[in-house]
């Protein structure tokens, strides 16, 4: 502290660091509580704030909105053409999908004479993408559904073309996903090719994942497709995650290092699929 | 003197705005230079305890809309606002790049104590782009000109 300062301004300067301390420590705290997944008091203040800052968010939204809209009305022709189009593939879909229904009644069948696990039955919700948030290690959408829509912590979600994560946080009418390519995040997987199992882990890059604890005799090869393995009932089986990019194995290393390239690309499209299961927590 | 005050009002409020728009389309590095901006612009011209205090309070509303952590953003934006407005007396009668080095010195402090390394000891490092620092710091240069008596606040 400057010695020659005056008494009203030391005082002024401990208040100052005084309301310092404790706003850090408040910092802190709510930090720790929101990190740790038992302690569920920091959600009463999150839904507040998006309550007080929901005014901004709609006007935020509004140039979009208005965008979509225009776009709409200015392509009537178009859409016509489109709807046309899904008319017919609507109709070719059907068409396999008869065969497909045949194909799962001989499957449960064979499996229930295998006594292997019974697939879960899936639900599948499309639901709109109104924010993402794709900082290196930090990959996140926020969708315009929520709670109030049936959606579930947990639930997985996918794209047309393979699986994109969970959702993580769950407001009244909004909902986080985290996708699987963030830190911390991994999906027991399956090689179609020869069923093998194992775990894809999110390295925090997009468009990579790391395929682990694979011992260097695993046969698994670049171009082998990875599918959801229905391993810890988080994820029903059979969804596609990757396609294997890279195989090296390290001399003196016990396992090969694989890295994979996801066959979702969460920008494709500006909505996402819910797959909601009777139960999905953890099946063990 | 007048502009700069209602810059600073109205800041906080557009940086939030732009942060909206930006997460809606997709959050770039870019859009958190106004959040950043804020930290000096809080240090400079509101009066001791409103700056942190202020600093702290839109740090949490952005990690509400961003859906972060709840504390990061606070904590990215009180402790260095904390640590300008205690410095604040001193580094003003300075010349210009004395302050300028202070000030990255406690933004850059912040963005690797925070975002580097906290969140490091939970294996999930967030994001610390340096731009938005960069530009914060040298922004710094124009509103303390434009702030002729800072420490008169509000």
């Amino acid at each position: 502290m400057d010695g020659s300062a005056l008494p009203g301004q030391r005082r002024s300067r401990r208040r100052l660091l005084s309301l310092g301390i404790v706003l850090i420590a408040i910092g802190a705290g709510l930090y720790a509580l929101d990190r740790s997944p038992q302690v569920g008091i920091v959600e009463p203040l999150r839904e507040l704030g998006l309550a007080l800052t929901s005014p901004l968010r709609w006007l935020a939204a509004w140039p979009e909105r208005r965008r979509q809209s225009a776009m709409v009305a200015d392509n009537q022709e178009q859409l016509k053409q489109d709807y046309l189009a899904l008319r017919k593939r609507t109709l070719e879909l059907e068409t396999s999908l008869g065969q497909l229904n045949a194909l799962r009644a001989e499957n449960t069948r064979l499996r229930r004479l295998l006594q292997a696990t019974a697939e879960m039955p899936a639900e599948l919700q499309v639901v709109n993408i109104s924010r993402m948030q794709l900082f290196p290690f930090r990959h996140r959408l926020v969708l315009d559904q929520g709670r109030n829509q049936g959606i579930s912590e947990g639930t997985p979600v996918l794209s047309a073309s393979g699986v994109l994560g969970q959702v993580q946080q769950v407001s009244a009418d909004e909902s986080v996903v985290v996708l699987a390519t963030e830190t911390e995040q991994a999906i027991p997987a399956m090689v179609v090719r020869n069923a093998g199992q194992t775990i894809v882990h999110g390295l925090g890059k997009r468009g990579l994942y790391r395929v682990s604890w694979l011992p260097q005799n695993t046969d698994i090869r670049e171009g082998d497709l990875l599918v959801t393995s229905g391993l810890g009932g988080r994820f029903p089986a059979g969804f596609p995650i990757a396609v294997v990019a890279s195989v090296e194995a390290q001399p003196g290393e016990r396992f090969l290092e694989v890295y994979a390239r996801p066959t979702a690309d969460v920008t494709e499209q500006p909505e996402v699929l819910l797959v909601r299961t009777p139960d999905p927590s953890p099946q063990e | 003197m007048l502009l700069i005050r209602l810059l600073s009002l109205l800041l906080p409020p557009l940086a939030l705005l732009a942060l909206s728009w930006s997460a809606s389309v997709s959050l770039t590095a870019w859009a958190l230079v106004p959040v950043w901006l804020c930290v000096p612009l809080y240090g400079l011209l509101l009066r001791g305890s409103w700056s942190v205090a202020g600093a702290f309070g839109f740090g949490l509303l952005i990690d509400v809309v961003l859906y972060g952590t709840l504390g990061v953003w606070a904590l990215a934006l009180g402790i260095p606002t904390l640590a300008l407005r205690l410095g604040q007396q001193r580094s003003l009668g300075q010349p210009l790049w004395i302050q300028l080095v202070g000030v990255a010195a406690v933004l850059v402090g912040s963005n690797v104590l925070l975002f580097r390394w906290l969140d490091w000891l939970h294996a999930a490092p967030l994001n610390a782009p340096w731009a938005p620092v960069l530009v914060a710091t040298l922004l710094w240069a124009p509103l303390a000109l434009l702030a002729e008596r800072p420490e008169a606040g509000f």
